[in-house]
């Protein structure tokens, strides 16, 4: 049944978000891609005149070394071509070794799920099983060597395609966002001269973001994380909060000090490679959320060096005041975040 | 700009590409991949292959769904090849001006089709934002007619249901106030 009122609405809503962005590309930027892509184009056809060449040579060796073979026992027998085989197909192997792929490490911080190898005589494959916790983010990542296609559909009917090779060094991956469901499913289907390793994830957010504690001796300040921070993973993903900034809704945590003292920053397994603090106080109104507010006559200072935060300089005595610390930081497989943190800190 | 001046490589008519259809592309682009930069580069890529390809098309006034087409795998092509998901969670900003209840269906709406299947989202896109036929939708996706109607009502289906997801919560809010 057509439902015109919703389709109009649709086509309204999708008007105004895909009208809003303004058209940044220039004429320039077209015709200096369009000089680039012939010149790729012209390389890429040297390129394959140069391939050629080399298969012709290696044609000619190749049949050399076929000729020795028919006296010597083959050394890896899924990899090369049968002792009578024709000179003139050395790549013409029936299936492709799976050793050839590799082995994916897993992602750090995710929850190994499983891993299938294929594709074993059988072009279809299924994994399947129970979530560590309920819902949450399903990370696939898929290694194949040889040529051909994967196509690959997650629990949440999302597919996707994998074209070969794809190395495990620097697997294809995607992630899913499974809902509240408790358990998963991953399908592939295989086409082409393929094997392939897929290693399924689990984690119930894409990311967990540290604790960021703010210590000045024995005395410390969890800060709580504050709206408006963003999150990237190493492999190509990113997303980011959309809301004003407000503050956390969780009570905010107080550090006390010395005048003079310095309180200071670290993040175990994470570099800290940007860091800005201003300091202010909480506004509430009734009905909204309370909000930071800089305040001009408080001061505080944040001097980033060697992955260390140092924060010092705040005015001396009344209220504590609230501190908001922007901090970008980064682990050694690439993933980052970056926001706000809060806590009060009171000068005595 | 005629479709004769694309198939002699006139490069002005690449400036005129763009003015006519470079937003056009870009809407389609963004809302598919729900990423700015990703959908200046289907721009680029689009109206590239539409002025070394112009002399593949048969039917000149075919020109608009076989621009949407060529725009449609581009975007399709680099959510693969980017292999990446991008989830923006799009919400009313406090202070703007669009508060009410014509905003919450707005952002519920566009909250579902980022939440589609990738191939729906596309197909919802090329009808409702680039205004094709579901002839020329089926075309630019591969896909039968039948296919992309089943498509589209599945599509419609589940964004009423976001719709009402979201105004059952704007009405629970409002009775907790």
């Amino acid at each position: 049944m057509h439902d015109t009122g919703l389709e109009e609405r649709l086509r309204q809503a999708l008007r105004s978000e895909g009208d809003a962005l303004p058209l940044t590309v220039t004429a320039d930027r077209l015709e200096t891609r369009l000089r680039l892509r012939r010149a790729e184009r012209a390389n890429r056809r040297l390129a394959l005149v140069t391939a050629a060449a080399l298969v012709v040579a290696v044609g000619a060796g190749g049949g050399f070394l076929l000729a020795n073979r028919a006296t010597t026992p083959p050394v890896a027998a899924s990899s090369s071509p049968a002792p009578s085989a024709p000179a003139q197909t050395p790549s013409a192997s029936p299936t492709v070794s799976l050793a050839a792929v590799g082995d994916i490490a897993p992602y750090l911080g995710w929850q190994m799920l499983g891993r299938i190898n294929g594709p074993n005589g059988n072009p279809e494959a299924t994994l399947n099983g129970e979530l560590p916790q309920s819902g949450g983010h399903l990370l696939v990542s898929t290694a194949c060597q040889g040529t051909g296609t994967l196509t690959i559909t997650a629990t949440v009917d999302d597919t996707w395609t994998v074209d070969c090779p794809a190395t495990s060094e620097d697997p294809y991956r995607m992630m899913a966002y499974l809902g509240d469901a408790t358990t998963f499913e991953v399908r592939i289907s295989a086409s082409g001269r393929l094997a392939y390793q897929v290693l399924v994830e689990g984690n119930d957010v894409p990311l967990d973001i540290p604790p960021v504690v703010l210590r000045h001796g024995a005395d410390e300040a969890t800060l709580a994380y504050g709206c408006g921070g963003a999150i990237s993973l190493g492999w190509g993903y990113d997303t980011g909060d959309s809301c004003a900034t407000t503050l956390p809704s969780t009570p905010l945590e107080t550090l006390e000090l010395a005048a003079g003292d310095v309180a200071t920053v670290t993040i175990d397994g994470w570099t800290i490679t940007d860091a800005r603090a201003t300091c202010g106080r909480i506004t509430t109104a009734p009905d909204a959320p309370s909000l930071f507010e800089v305040m001009t006559k408080c001061t505080v200072t944040a001097v980033l060096k060697d992955s260390t935060i140092s924060v010092s300089g705040l005015p001396k005595g009344g209220n504590p005041w609230v501190v908001e610390l922007n901090l970008k930081a980064r682990n050694a497989v690439g993933d980052g975040f970056s926001g706000p943190f809060y806590a009060y800190l009171f000068v005595r | 700009m005629t479709v004769e001046a694309l198939r002699r490589r006139r490069p002005e008519t690449l400036d005129d590409l763009l003015a006519t259809y470079g937003k056009q592309i870009q809407g389609v682009a963004y809302l598919i991949l729900r990423d700015r930069a990703d959908a200046e580069d289907v721009v680029v890529e689009t109206l590239l292959t539409a002025f070394e390809r112009a002399g593949d098309l048969r039917d000149d006034a075919a020109f608009r769904p076989w621009l949407m087409r060529i725009a449609t795998n581009h975007a399709l092509g680099m959510r693969r090849s980017r292999s990446r998901v991008v989830r923006l969670h799009l919400v009313p900003e406090a202070g703007g001006h669009d508060h009410g209840a014509a905003s919450t269906d707005r952002v519920a709406l566009l909250d579902g089709v980022a939440d589609l299947p990738i191939q729906m989202r596309a197909a919802v896109v090329l009808r409702y934002y680039a205004d094709l036929s579901v002839e020329d939708v089926a075309k630019a996706l591969n896909k039968s007619p039948n296919t992309i109607k089943a498509q589209l009502q599945t599509a419609l289906d589940r964004l009423r249901i976001s719709l009402a997801d979201s105004v059952g919560a704007s009405a629970s809010e409002a009775n907790h106030a």
